[in-house]
């Protein structure tokens, strides 16, 4: 039997080119740390190293790997025949660093080797055993997607749409901020707000429930919603971000919420079902509450968060749709030989940037074709499914990034403004560590986009139309600050691109209980009007003052009442009972300026108190605390992409070097130990004991997975089988071929 | 995009009424939004489900609508709002009503899944006859009216072309200039006979006053065929029939009186709603009505009122033409949806603001004044409950002064004291020293009393609910609300209609409503006067004792 050869070897050996395009595509084991060959072996040979090569590739390139992943359990020189993969499956998953030739004779023509290895982890990592293929696994049945043919949707449809879209997001977003603000929602013990509370708040900003709990979310995401209140009642209040969110130009504003959404790890069909995929309980806000169980990045392919990356795959697909038609009108010329697929799935070597961003028509395929082709490029992405991709649609429709033809709401396109942030995406991301091609860090708003949403955006309206039956009228989207002021004194009747206010006696009533005097509400009404004030609304302006005035609360710490107005006057004049500051309202009562008690034991033998009242003012509270975590960001020891070259010069100079990792090394343990198992030879381990005592013995490792490797331990003619932790083994050596 | 139409996502639309293109706006418009506000700067509309059936209806399609909302908008529209006009104008026509001439009544559908989910609603049952294919099903010809009204409640409007039995034909002939009249027909009661004519069966909403029964003569005019008109009660009908006597070639053997008195059927038959809803042993006494001749055209004045038994008698007059007349759509009881099922889709609709510019209607304003209650009558107010609330706020004595000196403010016009409560009235009678006018009074008194009125020998009436519609008293031009049925703002609605008769000399017409501050009489009256201010009157509002 020819002898196998390890990744490591397989590296050491390749020609050049082959090297260059592991390290290429493999941005993910470029690290700082990883300065060797046998370094950049091991990385790829590990757990996560296999599981980021396998959820970039596309369903035929999975089934390959597949493939050779359960025939690998019997043998681990896989026959090529068995793989049912063409050469550019093959050349893309050598590339990915998941194969490689099972023998040293092809290594210079790998990609006619008549067999080939796979790494052990992708054993454990994929459906290989009779039971795991059992289960319906919609990747190993599925049909490639048909073509469906894009519908066409009228430029002036789509920028009608994204424009309505784009500014109505950020009304719709300070209206369920409002709403916090107007009544704060106690927070669960579990940390985010209850079912029954965001119904009121859907009710109160006239949002149906879905896109009030979307909003919510993305209010939460953005801080500019918290925890305040008391301790012992927690409670959802907009935070002192929300004071400057209101001051931001709205494209601006609009810039941060589609930031925060490209960033979102919130899968909002969770929160509407009120679980998670894993059955684990989740509320609006639950995220921004720090809710510690809500991993972004739980799931198969564990190097990247789900959420946003299934948006930029969503965003992407749609682009490559849009270009199809684009190019089409362009003409062939311009389609030519720079447009045809490199073979790396949902990677178009189209030149970033050339799209045009406006002032076309929009290519709306059905969203079921949509997942679909979504399901064949990345049938790994843990969160792809059809309901998540449709609650996403509906998200990007609310932004303003896509829209549907309207005799096919099913169907979605991307506006002027998603093609923007496609592109600057899909530029952003070939800088993209990850061999998917994806990294959150990179993901930002361009002036580009901000640019355009200025456009579209009509002026905020700084004046009312005030009118006799008791409503005031924006005509336009608001501005902020006269919203708020008007918030103060009148009820929200409808709102969207313009508002209507209704002034009701409850609502000015409500105005002068926070404080503001009759005057200072006729002199807004006349400073915000631009057309008068209507005697109807003076009168209910003043006749709710003087029903406010017509029964008084004092403010007073203690009452005393007597019931004969003689026995009032010597308590007044007592000059002991000066510190209660008493005061007469009536010939009866009188009010002290000391608390009952303490009233009590000056007036020792008279007096009985009955009430107490509370004033009321201040400005609203704030949250102190946003959230408790962040989500997607982490530490990196990745090679900038500026270094990168100089990276991969020395790593061919140290290929040279070294074949394989130190033995005693983590990585190079592991890569002793899998070579072993895959070769049936034994291994002499060091395995540090609970007592720190080292103890050597031979090993024939039989799996090496998760962390641990089984294998059978001869020791006194006696073969035993022993499972050990691999931060237990100091070293691993091998001992020869024993076959 | 500067037009004058702003577009709301909660499917209202606002119209800034002082944009140069708002008149224009306002008509492409029409047709598919229901006009709900017209205060003076900025009217909203709603987009609603049936007003964009009815739309559908009347032949517009969704990319019209689409179109219209795009070109006038000032900003740009929400995009789930088109979304849904056009979702919502597809569903009409996915079922149609037709007559086959093997099968009769027919159901068709080109989705034959829909069809088999209605076969299968519980609702539908003993409604459907045999399936004749999978596209189509037989329905029973006695359930066409309520079959349409069950679908519609399911989200499914059904396209009536199954069209209207001819009816006996009856020749009638308009007297107006084009006969030798001496008056002709209005450009709107021309517009809404044409409208109706081209729908066959619908609702015409016009202001109080502004001749809904001319449009109902020239409608029976237009279709040449017996008639029957549904009526509220016998003074309506007696005006009527002298109103048809007046502008029509109509003799008055041609008309028949069908009421609790006299049980005349004629070509032309008045019949009012409660004869026809009387009932003995659990069934109605007169249905035979309905079959008496072969009407061609079933006429229901005040349709907003249509009590619900002639609801359900009206779903088997389907085969006939029906013709709705109100001033106002809004129903309390919120069975709008069974107007328009069972009478048919609004066919024309003319605001008051509209009628009144063209003069047509008198000017009017309209006042509201408070009264504060004694303080003996506040604390029985406090300690009553529930319906003795309102009628001890409502007929408290601290109005009767107040009514006195708005009256002595009119010496010169002819004034209505209007009310609910008949003691109230008597007492405000017996004040003013005028006759008092309730359902209790005989007919021949009645009318004698609205003779006297309208020729000036009565200058003040004091009048119960029985006024409230159909009464014309042209030379009335002040009003002077003293109660009503709570809230109800298509009573205050037609309250004011009594005084919107165009005057001799053009005065304007004044309405005052007297309520009793700090109680459920001025919650009441809020929402009373909803619909006027959203028809674009103005209210002041006062304190008595006046101040000025």
């Amino acid at each position: 039997m020819p002898q196998l050869i390890s990744f490591a070897a397989w590296l050491a050996r390749a020609e050049e080119s082959w090297f260059t395009a592991l390290c290429t595509a493999r941005r993910d084991l470029m690290r700082a740390d990883i300065t060797t060959l046998g370094g950049v072996a091991a990385a790829a040979a590990s757990r996560a190293g296999v599981a980021a090569g396998l959820e970039a590739l596309s369903v035929p390139h999975l089934r390959a790997a597949h493939r050779a992943a359960v025939a690998t359990r019997v043998d681990p020189a896989v026959p090529a025949s068995a793989l049912g993969a063409d050469e550019a499956v093959l050349a893309e998953l050598l590339r990915l660093g998941l194969m490689w030739p099972a023998q040293d004779s092809a290594v210079d023509t790998p990609l006619a080797a008549p067999a080939f290895r796979i790494h052990s982890e992708a054993v454990g990592l994929l459906p290989t055993s009779a039971a795991d293929r059992a289960a319906d696994i919609a990747w190993l049945h599925s049909a490639r997607p048909q073509q469906v043919s894009p519908t066409r949707i009228a430029h002036s449809l789509l920028e009608n749409a994204q424009a309505a879209a784009a500014g109505g997001v950020v009304g719709e977003v300070l209206s369920v901020l409002d709403a916090f603000d107007d009544a704060p929602a106690s927070q669960l013990t579990s940390g985010g707000v209850g079912k029954r509370d965001m119904q009121l708040r859907a009710r109160a900003t006239g949002l149906d429930y879905s896109k009030a709990v979307f909003l919510t979310e993305l209010a939460g995401q953005a801080g500019l919603l918290g925890v305040g209140g008391k301790d012992i009642d927690p409670q959802w209040l907009p935070t002192v971000a929300y004071d400057s969110f209101l001051d931001l130009d709205r494209a601006e504003a609009h810039s941060r919420l589609l930031h925060t959404w490209l960033m979102g790890t919130v899968d909002t069909t969770h929160v509407l079902a009120g679980r998670t995929g894993r059955g684990e309980r989740i509320h609006s806000l639950s995220s921004a509450a720090g809710g510690a169980r809500l991993n972004p990045y739980a799931g198969f392919p564990s190097s990247l968060p789900q959420l946003p990356y299934l948006k930029h795959l969503v965003l992407a697909e749609l682009a490559e749709t849009a270009e199809g038609p684009a190019r089409a009108q362009a003409g062939a010329t311009q389609a030519g030989a720079s447009t045809q697929p490199t073979g790396v799935p949902g990677v178009d070597s189209q030149p970033a940037g050339t799209l045009p961003a406006a002032a076309e028509d929009g290519w709306a395929i059905p969203d079921a074709e949509l997942f679909a082709r979504l399901q064949w490029k990345r049938p790994l992405a843990a969160a792809l499914s059809r309901a998540t991709v449709d609650q996403l649609l509906r998200e990007a429709q609310a932004l303003g990034l896509v829209s549907s033809p309207l005799a096919h709401p099913e169907q979605h396109a991307l506006t002027a403004i998603g093609r923007r942030v496609a592109a600057d995406l899909r530029v952003a991301m070939r800088a993209a560590p990850a061999p998917a091609g994806y990294d959150p860090g990179l993901v930002e708003v361009s002036d580009r986009v901000r640019g355009l949403v200025t456009e579209l955006l009509p002026a905020l309206q700084t004046s009312v139309l005030v009118q006799s039956d008791l409503t005031a009228v924006a005509t336009g989207p608001v501005d902020p600050r006269l919203h708020a002021e008007l918030d103060n004194i009148a009820d929200v009747d409808t709102r969207g691109q313009g508002t209507v206010y209704r002034f009701t006696a409850d609502s000015i009533s409500r105005a002068l209980r926070t404080g503001m005097s009759v005057a200072d509400v006729h002199e807004l009404i006349a400073r915000v009007s631009s057309t008068g004030v209507p005697q109807p609304l003076r009168f209910l302006i003043d006749e709710a003052a003087a029903k406010l005035r017509r029964v008084q609360v004092a403010p007073a710490r203690s009452v005393l009442v007597v019931d004969d107005p003689s026995d009032l006057e010597p308590l007044l004049a007592d000059p002991q009972l000066l510190a209660a500051g008493l005061n007469r309202v009536s010939t009866t009562v009188a009010v002290a300026a000391v608390p009952q008690d303490r009233l009590a034991s000056l007036l020792e033998a008279a007096g009985q108190p009955t009430l107490r009242h509370h004033a009321t003012a201040g400005p609203p509270p704030r949250a102190a605390r946003t959230r408790a975590s962040a989500a997607v960001t982490r530490r990196s020891l990745l090679v900038p992409e500026k270094d990168l070259p100089h990276h991969i010069r020395g790593l061919l100079h140290a290929r040279s070097a070294a074949a394989s990792g130190s033995a005693d090394s983590p990585l190079g343990i592991l890569d002793v130990l899998r070579e072993a198992a895959a070769a049936g030879s034994t291994v002499a381990v060091t395995v540090v004991g609970a007592d720190g005592r080292r103890s050597r013995f031979p090993l024939r490792p039989v799996q090496v997975t998760t962390g641990r490797v089984r294998g059978i331990r001869e020791a006194g003619g006696r073969a035993t089988e022993v499972a050990l932790g691999i931060s237990r083994i100091a070293s691993a050596e091998p001992l020869g071929d024993d076959r | 995009m500067n037009g004058p139409l702003i577009v709301q996502s909660d499917r209202t639309i606002l119209l800034e009424s002082a944009h140069p293109d708002a008149s224009e706006a306002a008509i492409a418009i029409a047709p598919f939004a229901q006009l709900t506000r017209t205060p003076e700067h900025v009217h909203t509309y709603a987009i609603t489900p049936l007003g964009l059936w009815n739309a559908r209806a009347s032949g517009h399609d969704a990319e019209s609508v689409v179109d219209t909302l795009l070109e006038f908008s000032k900003y740009p529209v929400p995009h789930e709002v088109l979304l849904d006009v056009v979702d919502i104008m597809d569903r009409f026509g996915v079922l149609t009503l037709s007559s086959s001439p093997v099968h009769g009544l027919v159901l068709a559908s080109a989705n034959p899944e829909l069809l088999d989910d209605l076969a299968e609603q519980p609702e539908m049952s003993g409604m459907l006859g045999a399936r004749i294919d999978r596209s189509t099903i037989t329905v029973h010809p006695s359930e066409r009216g309520e079959l349409k009204h069950r679908l519609l409640k399911l989200g499914h409007p059904v396209a009536d072309h199954a069209g209207y039995v001819d009816g006996e034909a009856h020749q009638i002939v308009l007297s107006d200039d084009t006969h030798a009249g001496k008056w002709h027909l209005r450009d709107y009661q021309q517009r809404a006979v044409d409208a109706f004519m081209s729908g066959e069966s619908g609702v015409v909403v016009l202001p109080c006053g502004a001749g809904k029964t001319v449009v109902g003569a020239a409608t029976m005019a237009s279709v040449g065929t017996t008639t029957l008109i549904l009526v509220t009660n016998s003074v309506s009908a007696q005006q009527w029939k002298s109103e048809l006597l007046r502008r029509t070639s109509l003799s008055p053997e041609e008309i028949g009186e069908y009421s609790g008195a006299v049980k005349e059927i004629r070509p032309v038959t008045i019949a009012t709603y409660q004869v026809l809803t009387t009932r003995r042993k659990g069934s109605y006494l007169h249905l035979e009505l309905l079959d008496a001749r072969d009407w061609g055209l079933v006429i229901y004045d005040e349709v907003h009122l249509l009590p619900a038994p002639v609801f359900r008698l009206t779903a088997s007059l389907q085969a006939r033409r029906r013709l709705g007349l109100t001033a106002t759509l809004v129903r309390e009881d919120g069975r709008e949806d069974e107007v328009f099922s069972l009478i048919g889709p609004k066919q024309f609709e003319a605001p008051w603001k509209e009628i009144e510019r063209a003069g047509y209607i008198a000017q009017a304003t309209c006042h509201e004044v408070r009264v504060r209650l004694d303080s003996g009558s506040r604390i029985a107010y406090a300690r009553a409950a529930g319906e003795d609330r309102y009628r001890l706020a409502a007929c408290t004595d601290a109005k009767v002064p107040v009514v006195e000196e708005l009256v002595a403010d009119h010496p010169n016009a002819q004034v209505l004291v209007i009310g609910q409560y008949l003691d109230q009235l008597e007492e405000l009678g017996a004040a003013l020293g005028a006759p008092v006018l309730t359902g209790q009074t005989p007919l021949s008194e009645r009318t004698r009393l609205f003779d006297a009125f309208r020729a000036g020998e009565v200058r003040v009436l004091v009048v119960s609910k029985v006024a409230n519609f159909s009464v014309d008293l042209p030379e009335a031009s002040v009003a002077i609300q003293v109660s009503g049925s709570f809230g109800s703002r298509q009573e205050e609605a037609q309250r004011l209609g009594r005084i919107l008769r165009p005057k001799a000399h053009a005065e304007p017409a004044t309405f005052y409503t007297v309520v009793a501050a700090d109680t459920v009489d001025e919650q009441f009256a809020a929402h009373r006067r909803r619909f006027l201010t959203e028809q674009g009157y103005a209210y002041t509002i006062r304190n008595h004792p006046f101040e000025d």
